[in-house]
């Protein structure tokens, strides 16, 4: 840190999207890149997804979180990027001066170029969904589990409930039934599976752990550590039915209940948050609302795949090192809408019409049978078939740059039934 | 596993039964005049009762019944407050609190018995004329009437409905447990004893006076008691025979909002008037006020219960939270709440302070009924209670080696960056943040732990340094304390409590339950 | 004597539930799948159900406490749970590296259990694991 005071580029977070927006920047040509990740090692989230399933698009093949980082961490630690560990990023302005601390340079103030916004999640914590009853040990985030089991070699529980069946949940009943805990069941408040299906099978079927759909927790016992949770099921206003309760006994209640994008910093820069996705607003080179500010990853928006966080990050490296060396800035925009049954879109803005769009968008409800559409001045500039669309599962549009967005003044993303297509 | 506590000593000159805001008021106040002061604290941290649930305020008194203990003690308290934290390295934040009539306070006439400019007239004058009327005759200053303008212009977000307001300015906002630990450190500093995880299981009274303190970790010669404990005092009172009152617990729930949050809607505290037929508990009706930290606290519920234990909140109790400070202030964000807490009031059936030396048992002090307003009458029970003990053979005399300093915590979050550089070389663990919600570093959860009242466990470094309290909730900074408080104490990171014994916060290492036998 | 299973289908979103019908073990039609696809994942979940495993190992002198392993393909299901008891008895020397064999053929699969990644000797002062 102490060789420059002004680098090229500052990307905040090396998880995937960090990883990833930092090695393209540097390839792309920027000298001095910065890398600050508050935790010990890189890799962010990574590391702790021991599991499979990464991988299949970028490297076509199915690789562990871990593997997946280390193909990133080893060309990073041989790119020549200035790699800060133990290091956070305090504050951030507009005019992109930041101040950073860690234990090896104190605290220090930093002007980049360039700043690329990579810091993921959190997770929304039991308070948040207003989860009645005491406040014991043993309530805890799927992913502080997660980290407790994988990296720190803690077992945060014995006999687990797990509220919420989004992907998180799913993996932790599995990691936990093959540590030797006992995962008395997994419970939905929706009517359907917040995950995949594969994880839906390989997590639950496999291991016998029953899903219990509309339900919730609506009660925590234990004044010291937890004792039992009273579970209920939920009407269709996604109300706790009283004659429905049931007390489960267990240790643990452990809570995957959705993430949120970590806009605390991006909120301190002065960047436009859409409260759609709870990231900033972007457009197609990831750059904010703020000049020479870019994001890439979780940050922006939820993504179920780290291959497009990838491709986000690739997005943002390119256009911060086009934004320093060429002066590259942004351009003036075209708004993306969503359309029927999309519930956000990412980017929200299109400002260059010469090359293709990486759009990617969840849809609001499961619909069978559909076209994914991208209209531009109600042209069709993109189409594609699906025998299914669900929330859990982003759909990625790639519209090509010949096929292109032309004069468009308008760009609109919709799902439409295919039926009546046909 | 139980953290190891030092042995007690065998004999003392003043034992105070509880570690909470008025226990160690006394303790401290009493160490002006004596070193021999022990507090039995039967949880593992001070303030670890009902104080850390507390809401925060020093009310100024207007919100007693005239005649009362509670009022009286509360309107010298607030006075005295700014002389009693000197020293402690704490501040009281005296904001001013926003008393808002609004027009639910007297609804329109239906009957036609009131005419609509008679009812507001009432409203924007007799009623807030009335309240500083009220409070000037309670001895309390600085009480004004607010017309509906300034009221807007005080609190822009505050409901459409405000007639009229007054502002009340003496009123302010002090951390209740930080001011328990900093007044129990300042006693200890002093000569004072606290002893954690120290139960009192009775009394030995002989001839009516009082003789010694029996401990589940043994006992203390004493001849002087003061019975401080909280919702438990009149279980300890009768111990010793020294009863004649009885507590009924009434538990309160507080929602707690996202500081950034509260910034942009209010600016300090806000409450509604409600008059007294209106009142639907034996509460004042809570209010929304910031924490001494800035989040907003929306609250507290008043809920009667048999179980000195019950701390859960129940969801008609957060939806009633909400309904009712929606009408107060109606815009405010629902999704910023980040933490919800319950603590439990100790009010007698009388509903006053019972203050005062047992006729039955000579030496032995109660001060029990410590309800709202507890907070902001400490340093007048402590005064009070002095007294009494001075005509128990506390020595009359101040100490003139008394040190007035308890020094407060460092906190990297507080200070400029040329002291955090110069602290960081000479430690490196002041550059290591490991609460990323409060910028809290390794040090100062060292600095917890190996303080004058050491925290053992993760609430007590939580109190002490507020790891966990921001956003997260300790996500990202959980883990970490952990380790932490491992390391320092010398245990196995399963003996890690998040609140002493029965609350472990791991239950087991990785491959344990697969019976793994390597090492 | 006919036998009925039920899968669902993980290929797409669909998660088609599928019914197979089998005697003596052998398939004789599966039903519910919306494409080929869903037809073959039946079968293979009937006769050869395999699966990936991923857990962690104790790790001695290296940077973190444990070290994630992946089996370098699928193996039975029904062995799973074996494999992954089996691996809580390993302990490793850091340092580790990415893709090193740390149980070859586990439980007779044939199948080795590799490191999902590179694993550092912590450094001799120590250093911080907060």
């Amino acid at each position: 840190m102490s060789k420059a005071r002004k680098p090229d580029c500052v990307v905040i977070g090396a998880g995937p999207a960090g990883l990833g927006a930092a090695l393209t920047a540097r390839e792309a040509g920027l000298k001095d890149v910065m890398l600050i990740e508050r935790d010990l090692e890189l890799g962010g989230i990574l590391p702790q997804c021991i599991h499979d399933g990464f991988g299949s698009i970028v490297f076509d093949e199915v690789l562990t979180g871990p593997q997946y980082a280390q193909r990133y961490i080893d060309r990073v630690e041989k790119a020549g990027i200035d790699i800060q560990l133990n290091t956070m990023v305090l504050e951030m302005a507009p005019d992109h001066c930041m101040t950073v601390v860690n234990s090896r340079e104190g605290v220090v103030e930093i002007e980049p170029r360039s700043i690329i916004l990579a810091m993921g999640c959190r997770e929304r914590t039991r308070h948040q969904i207003m989860i009645p009853g005491y406040r014991p040990a043993g309530v805890i985030c799927a992913g502080a589990a997660q980290r407790d089991i994988n990296i720190d070699g803690v077992m945060p529980g014995r006999r687990v409930v797990i509220l919420g069946s989004g992907d998180i949940g799913l993996i932790m009943a599995r990691r936990f039934t093959l540590e030797g805990a006992e995962v008395e069941g997994v419970y939905e408040l929706m009517d359907h599976p917040g995950g995949l299906t594969r994880n839906v099978v390989q997590c639950l079927h496999d291991y016998d752990i029953p899903l219990h759909l509309s339900h919730t927790v609506t009660f925590i016992h234990g004044r010291k550590r937890v004792e039992a949770v009273t579970v209920a099921r939920v009407d269709e206003n996604l109300k706790p039915i009283k004659e429905t309760e049931r007390l489960v006994p267990c240790d643990s209640l452990v809570l995957s209940v959705g993430l949120i994008p970590e806009n605390e910093l991006s909120k301190k820069a002065g960047v436009e948050l859409d409260p759609a996705t709870s990231g900033p607003v972007v457009d197609e080179c990831m750059h904010t609302s703020v000049d020479g500010i870019f994001a890439c990853g979780n940050v922006v928006s939820v993504f179920d795949l780290v291959d497009w966080v990838t491709r986000t990050a690739e997005a943002a490296g390119r256009s911060a090192a086009e934004y320093v060396l060429e002066g590259r800035k942004r351009e003036a925009y075209i708004r993306v809408n969503p359309g029927r049954n999309v519930k956000f879109v990412v980017p929200q803005l299109v400002g260059r019409l010469d090359r293709g769009v990486d759009f990617y968008f969840r849809v609001e409800h499961p619909e069978r049978a559909v076209r994914a559409m991208v209209l531009a001045g109600g042209e069709q500039a993109y189409s594609r078939k699906a025998r299914m669309v669900r929330p859990p599962e982003m759909v990625h549009a790639g519209v090509e740059a010949a096929k292109g967005l032309g004069k468009a003044r308008d760009i609109t993303i919709e799902v439409v039934s295919d039926e009546k297509e046909a | 596993m139980r953290i190891k506590r030092p042995p007690l000593p065998l004999k003392t000159g003043l034992v105070i039964v509880g570690g909470g805001v008025i226990g160690c008021s006394i303790a401290r106040e009493a160490t002006r005049y004596s070193p021999d002061v022990v507090i039995l604290e039967k949880e593992s941290d001070v303030a670890d009762g009902t104080s850390k649930a507390n809401n925060a305020e020093v009310h100024s008194g207007i919100g007693e019944d005239t005649g009362t203990l509670k009022q009286k003690l509360n309107v010298r308290g607030n006075q005295l407050y700014n002389e009693f934290v000197r020293g402690l390295g704490i501040e009281l934040k005296r904001q001013g609190m926003l008393i808002v009539v609004t027009q639910r306070t007297i609804p329109v006439d239906e009957d036609g018995h009131l005419s609509e400019a008679e009812r507001m007239e009432i409203l924007e004058k007799k009623i807030p004329e009335g309240i500083v009327a009220y409070g000037e005759k309670a001895g309390i200053q600085g009480l004004r009437v607010l017309a509906r303008e300034e009221v807007f212009r005080m609190e822009p977000n505050v409901t459409r409905e405000a007639v009229a307001g007054v502002f009340d300015p003496t009123y302010g906002l002090i951390s209740p447990y930080k001011l328990t630990i900093a007044l129990a450190e300042h006693a200890v500093i002093n000569g004072a004893r606290v002893f954690l995880d120290t139960e009192v299981t009775g009394f030995r009274v002989e001839d009516g006076r009082v003789k010694a303190v029996l401990t589940d970790r043994g006992e203390i010669e004493a001849s002087i008691v003061v019975n401080a404990a909280g919702v438990f005092a009149d279980d300890v009172a009768n111990m010793a025979g020294a009863g004649g009152f009885v507590i009924h617990p009434r538990k309160g729930a507080t929602l707690l909002f996202d500081r950034q949050v509260t910034a942009e809607y209010v600016r300090s505290s806000v409450a509604e008037f409600r008059l007294p037929g209106q009142r639907t508990t034996q509460s004042k009706g809570g209010g929304a006020m910031p924490t001494a930290e800035g989040n907003l606290q929306l609250g507290p519920t008043a809920i009667e219960t048999d179980d000195k234990y019950d701390t859960s909140i129940s969801a008609e109790e957060i939806e009633e939270i909400f309904e009712r400070f929606h009408y107060l202030l109606p815009d405010f964000p629902r999704d910023a709440l980040i933490s919800a807490f319950s603590g439990i009031r100790a009010p007698t059936l009388e509903e006053d302070f019972v203050i005062g030396a047992s006729d039955v048992v000579q030496g032995f002090v109660n001060v029990a009924g410590i309800q709202s307003p507890g907070l902001a009458s400490a340093p007048a029970i402590a005064e009070m209670v002095i007294g009494i003990l001075h005509g128990l053979g506390l020595p009359e005399s101040p100490r003139p080696e008394f040190d007035p300093v308890r020094p407060a915590p460092v906190k990297f979050s507080e200070l400029p960056d040329e002291e955090r550089n110069r602290l960081i070389k000479e430690d490196a663990r002041w550059g290591h943040i490991i609460c990323r919600c409060e910028t809290v570093t390794e040090m100062e959860a060292v600095n917890a732990i190996h303080s004058i009242i050491p925290a053992t466990n993760m609430d007590a470094v939580k109190r002490r340094t507020r790891t966990g309290m921001g956003r997260c909730q300790g996500g990202f900074c959980g883990n970490r304390v952990a380790a932490i408080l491992a390391e320092a104490l010398g245990i196995p990171i399963t003996a890690v409590t998040k609140d002493g014994e029965g609350s472990p916060v791991f239950l087991g290492m990785a491959k344990d339950y697969l019976g793994s036998d390597t090492g | 004597m006919k036998k009925k299973h039920d899968f669902v289908c993980i290929n797409c979103p669909l998660s088609c539930s599928l019914e197979l019908t089998e005697e003596d073990g052998e398939v004789l039609e599966v039903s519910g799948a919306d494409c080929k696809v869903g037809v073959k994942y039946a079968e293979e979940e009937f006769c050869n159900p395999r699966r990936m495993v991923s857990t962690t190992v104790k790790v001695r002198g290296g940077v973190l406490p444990l070290l994630p392993v992946v089996s370098a393909s699928p193996v039975p299901k029904t062995m799973v749970r074996e494999a992954v008891r089996t691996l809580a008895g390993v302990v490793m020397e850091a340092p580790v590296a990415d893709g090193q064999v740390i149980y070859p053929d586990i439980l007779g699969t044939g199948v080795d259990v590799i490191s999902s990644r590179a694993l550092d000797r912590k450094a001799a002062d120590g250093g911080s694991s907060i």
